[in-house]
């Protein structure tokens, strides 16, 4: 049946098209979606019309989906799709079996060189609001968590149980590692780079926890697949040794959540569901959660985890099963800085952004004869700013601003001085090409090679 | 469990477990050797089999001192000649920690050991993982890893050496028709005719391959009679001297042939051909049409550039039709990551959870050539120091080479005109003002006709085009699919054009082109030997 699209939900899918895939009429896109997303299908199809985008539609049945293994080739008939196309959608449903289908395709369309849109369970009402946004401040906000995640070594989250009123009644913790550097966090503002992929809706910024290090309790009282949370209500799953050991909850959801447990692939003996991801929703346009990761972890004010696999973004976990726990009004401290409290804000730049003013100088950044070479890791060099920029497991982008606004400013200048590999020079020539006081440029130099941007050799 | 492992089942659990077909089997005096496949290693082993020897008379032995492993290497010697080039010696016993003396002799004969001590573990698990350890831990202690190592740039790829390429294979094997391989220099046209011709010869069926390097030909009966030398080498040719008789001969002798066998004709480098072919009112191509198009048992492969692409296309040409057209790209981030992770692994260097993937990757962009010189400098920085180097130190390393920067931006100067250059220079420039983040930077032709307007050029718009093309056949720019979009092919070209400061490569492109005596137009329309990248 052919449902007409409200204005609202056309205005998001063109959002999609033009804002989070950077497409533009003449060019080739192309939508894989299932019975389930028919709807979503069709709307894509009106906008991408309207701009003049060629549509590839490739509808896979949820059976041939299930059917699909891991290891398997794609058909020939959506490796071609993918092939032609310049940017790639998948709406197909999210139903677990078909888990290994939409990775298959994630891999294959990213491997190429494809934008994706990863959208699985999308109904066209999650086009109304949440897509069609200013980025602006979205992306800013992902920056933000994307630097705290990226710096950050241990995580405490405190999730709680609500009254009726939803004053807080009960605290709980769980605490898990996050690497200090040694990992780092996607960002997932659902604009979408070349050779990457990412939810749409977006906004959130996650990590891969250190695996074997989650300890606790937590409390799910806003959604996981199918089923939303409300009042008193509340899943509470515990941790141990960075496996999930035991689950409980309230009489009226924890039948859904064992059957949800329960219906996950069969895991190979021996192995557990460890936790596998940390997030926290950055969009403001997603007012009310609806029972679906994909649109619920981006609620600005949530956090979320999941256990299962975690291999596609940094982790170690390999597990045919993703499952993602959204929670309401979470506290969060990373390194004893809180960063969102009760679901509010507490980010405070100086907290987690270096000033030169502060930083403890490295003694090789003040000797002259130090040699200055840049490492691998790829900079955003802005007029006013300086971003790490780092893709990684082929797949998924860790952006973030490094320094203070002051700050970012002086170490873009001087990292532009710096010679592309495999060129070098020594911390004098930069004295003298910059102009700037040695105690300055240590400062500068201390915080690129902290941020893993240049290499310092004596 | 017994103190001795049959070397027999050993071999049958290597072509069980870990998919090494086995060719063939062959009885000596004192050896019963097994023919396997190991091409999947993906490391340089000989590309139809490698032999796997099984002592006689250490059939029942469960301990072998090294004295009597020195004593088998001379009967081995001895017993195999001059032609042996190398295998894998089974021991199901235990065997003594080896003298040098010993293990010198095994180097020079290329034999490397698989002893009881190394394989029982990963035997009695099924484990194919641990077996393939153990065997590949036996073939880099006998051969070490330089000659194992499949990253060699300067001869084709083929059987372990050839990585990627599954969905064109797949569609040659599948679709039994004529295919043209297009694509840029040194993208690796030459490996895939290579590799199909490979195949073919191991399907087991009868074939017939004639092979031609198409560069050196120069008229329609020197490729007909260089082709039939290979097809028939039992006939006279030489007593043909019309094109007209030599055309007869060649059509009555490929269909005489396919009655019994597939006659496969390669033809490498066809530009030249169709060029002096176009000049002949396309005598060849009709000649190779009338034998090759819609006939059983007769395949046609050729490997050309883009020009070649463009003849193949055009209705007017009897080419139209023939062949279908298969275009090569750079290789896909999947395909990259196969072709850098698994040599590598069973070379003994595990990378697989470091940085190095992405970096080759990030920097190389899939182009299969740019990542053997980045795996073999892995190699030799292992070989040397013994640990992985970071990849910080690889790239420099590699970008320092002369081999990379001539492979890059040698290249680049020698295959472009001053225009082209000068374009390229001033999309680098918008490209580092926008971050210098070179794997998320696209542009259209306008773009590349506003960078010429910011420096007073203004071009017509069939220039643009030209400029554009230009620097796709030369392997500068890719175009993104589905898209009228382009991107630079490698990143580090523009690095190379900044270290060297690109406001200077501006000017000069400026001022070479303020000297050029021809127009735009008829500079770009001449064809410079466009020879690398």
């Amino acid at each position: 049946m052919v449902r007409t699209h409200s204005q609202a939900e056309l205005n998001g899918a063109i959002a999609l098209l033009v804002k989070s895939l950077g497409l533009r009429g003449g060019e080739t896109l192309a939508v894989f979606f299932d019975e389930t997303s028919e709807q979503v299908s069709q709307l894509i199809s009106f906008a991408a019309s309207q701009l003049g985008i060629l549509t590839l539609l490739r509808q896979v049945s949820r059976e041939a989906q299930s059917r699909f293994l891991k290891g398997d080739e794609l058909p020939l008939e959506d490796s071609s799709a993918l092939s032609e196309a310049l940017a790639v959608i998948t709406c197909l449903g999210d139903h677990t079996d078909g888990l290994a289908y939409r990775r298959a395709l994630i891999s294959f369309g990213t491997s190429t060189d494809k934008r994706m849109a990863h959208m699985p369970g999308a109904l066209p009402e999650f086009f109304r609001d949440a897509i069609d946004v200013d980025y602006e401040p979205l992306i800013r906000k992902c920056d933000e968590l994307a630097i705290v995640l990226a710096v950050g070594s241990e995580a405490v989250v405190r999730t709680y149980i609500h009254d009726e009123g939803g004053l807080p009644v009960e605290e709980h913790v769980l605490r898990f590692q996050l690497g200090g550097m040694k990992r780092l966090p996607v960002i997932s503002t659902g604009l979408i780079s070349p050779g990457t992929w990412g939810n749409v809706p977006g906004a959130e910024t996650f990590i891969a926890p250190i695996e074997g290090t989650a300890h606790g309790t937590y409390v799910v009282n806003g959604s996981f697949t199918d089923c939303v949370i409300s009042g008193r209500s509340r899943i509470l799953l515990t941790f141990s040794q960075g496996n999930l050991s035991k689950f409980d909850g309230t009489p009226d959801v924890l039948p859904k959540f064992v059957e949800l447990m329960e219906s996950l692939p069969r895991m190979p003996e021996g192995t557990v569901l460890g936790l596998a991801e940390f997030g926290i929703g950055t969009n403001p346009a997603v007012q009310k959660l609806v029972g679906k990761s994909l649109i619920d972890e981006k609620c600005l004010g949530t956090a979320h985890i999941a256990i299962g696999g975690n291999i596609s973004y940094g982790g170690k976990l390999n597990a045919p099963a993703h499952e993602d726990f959204v929670t309401r009004f979470p506290s969060i401290e990373i390194d004893g800085k809180m960063i969102l409290y009760h679901g509010k804000d507490k980010f405070v730049g100086r907290e987690w952004r270096e000033s030169v003013t502060e930083v403890e100088v490295a003694p090789a950044a003040l000797r002259r004869n130090t040699q200055v070479r840049r490492t691998f890791t790829s900079a955003e060099v802005g007029d006013e700013s300086l971003k790490v920029r780092r893709i990684f497991r082929a797949e998924r982008l860790c952006s973030y601003t490094v320094g203070e606004p002051s700050t970012s400013k002086l170490l873009s200048r001087v990292y532009r001085q710096i010679p592309n590999l495999p060129g070098l020079l020594e911390v004098g020539d930069l004295i003298r090409s910059t102009g700037m006081a040695p105690d300055l440029l240590g400062a500068t130099l201390t915080i690129l090679h902290r941020h893993e941007l240049v290499e310092l050799k004596e | 469990m017994s103190d001795f492992i049959p070397p027999s089942s050993l071999i049958e659990t290597l072509t069980e477990e870990c998919a090494f077909d086995k060719r063939r089997v062959a009885n000596t005096d004192n050896f019963e050797i097994h023919y396997l496949d190991l091409t999947s290693l993906k490391l340089k082993v000989n590309p139809d089999s490698t032999p796997f020897l099984i002592p006689k008379r250490f059939a029942n032995m469960s301990h072998i001192t090294a004295a009597q492993l020195h004593e088998l290497i001379l009967v081995l010697e001895k017993e195999v000649g001059s032609g042996f080039s190398g295998g894998v010696l089974v021991l199901g016993g235990m065997l003594q920690t080896l003298k040098n003396v010993t293990q010198r002799t095994l180097v020079k004969n290329k034999v490397a050991v698989l002893a009881r001590n190394q394989f029982q573990e990963a035997y009695q698990s099924a484990n194919s993982a641990g077996l393939i350890s153990a065997l590949t831990t036996a073939l880099v202690t006998a051969l070490g890893r330089q000659a194992l190592s499949p990253y060699h740039s300067t001869i084709p790829a083929l059987a372990g050496s050839f990585f990627g390429r599954g969905p064109i294979l797949k569609k040659v094997f599948d679709i039994q028709d004529n295919f043209t391989f297009v694509g840029n220099r040194r993208i690796g046209k030459t490996s895939l005719l290579q590799e199909i011709k490979h195949r073919l010869k191991i399907s087991g069926k009868p074939v017939i391959i004639a092979d031609l390097y198409g560069a050196v030909c120069s008229s329609t009966h020197e490729v007909l009679t260089q082709l039939l030398r290979d097809i028939d080498p039992s006939g006279n040719y030489e007593r043909h001297s019309t094109t007209q008789d030599i055309g007869h001969v060649f059509h009555s002798t490929v269909a005489r042939l396919a009655r019994e066998s597939t006659v496969v004709v390669f033809i490498d480098e066809i530009d030249k051909i169709l060029a002096f072919d176009q000049r002949q009112s396309n005598e060849l191509m009709e000649r190779f049409r009338d034998v090759f198009h819609k006939a059983n048992n007769t395949r046609f492969y050729a490997a050309g550039f883009r020009n070649a692409k463009s003849l193949m296309n055009d209705v007017k040409t009897p080419l139209y039709g023939f062949t279908k057209i298969l275009e090569l790209e750079v290789l896909t981030r999947a395909e990259s990551k196969t072709m850098i992770e698994l040599p590598l692994l069973n070379l003994g260097i595990d990378i697989r959870n470091s940085e190095i993937v992405e970096a080759i990757y990030g920097e190389t962009a899939g182009h299969p050539e740019l990542i053997q010189m980045c795996c073999a400098e892995v190699i030799r920085h292992v070989d040397e120091t013994g640990g992985i180097p970071g990849p910080t130190d690889l790239l420099t390393q590699v970008f320092q080479s002369g081999d990379f920067r001539e492979k890059v931006f040698g290249a680049f100067l020698a295959n472009t005109h001053a225009p082209e250059r000068l374009a390229t220079y001033l999309l680098m420039k918008r490209g580092f003002k926008l971050g210098g983040t070179f794997d998320n930077f696209d542009f259209d032709i306008p773009t590349i006709d506003e960078c010429l307007r910011s420096v007073g050029k203004q071009v017509a718009t069939a220039e643009l085009y030209t400029i554009t093309e230009n620097l796709l056949i030369s392997g500068i720019l890719v175009r993104r699919t589905g898209s009228n979009r382009f991107r630079f092919a490698i990143p580090q070209l523009a690095r190379y054009c900044q270290n060297y400061g690109l406001e200077f490569m501006i000017r000069k492109a400026l001022e070479e082109i303020g000297n050029l005596r021809s127009s735009w137009a008829e500079v770009l329309r001449g064809e410079p030997e466009r020879k690398l990248l």
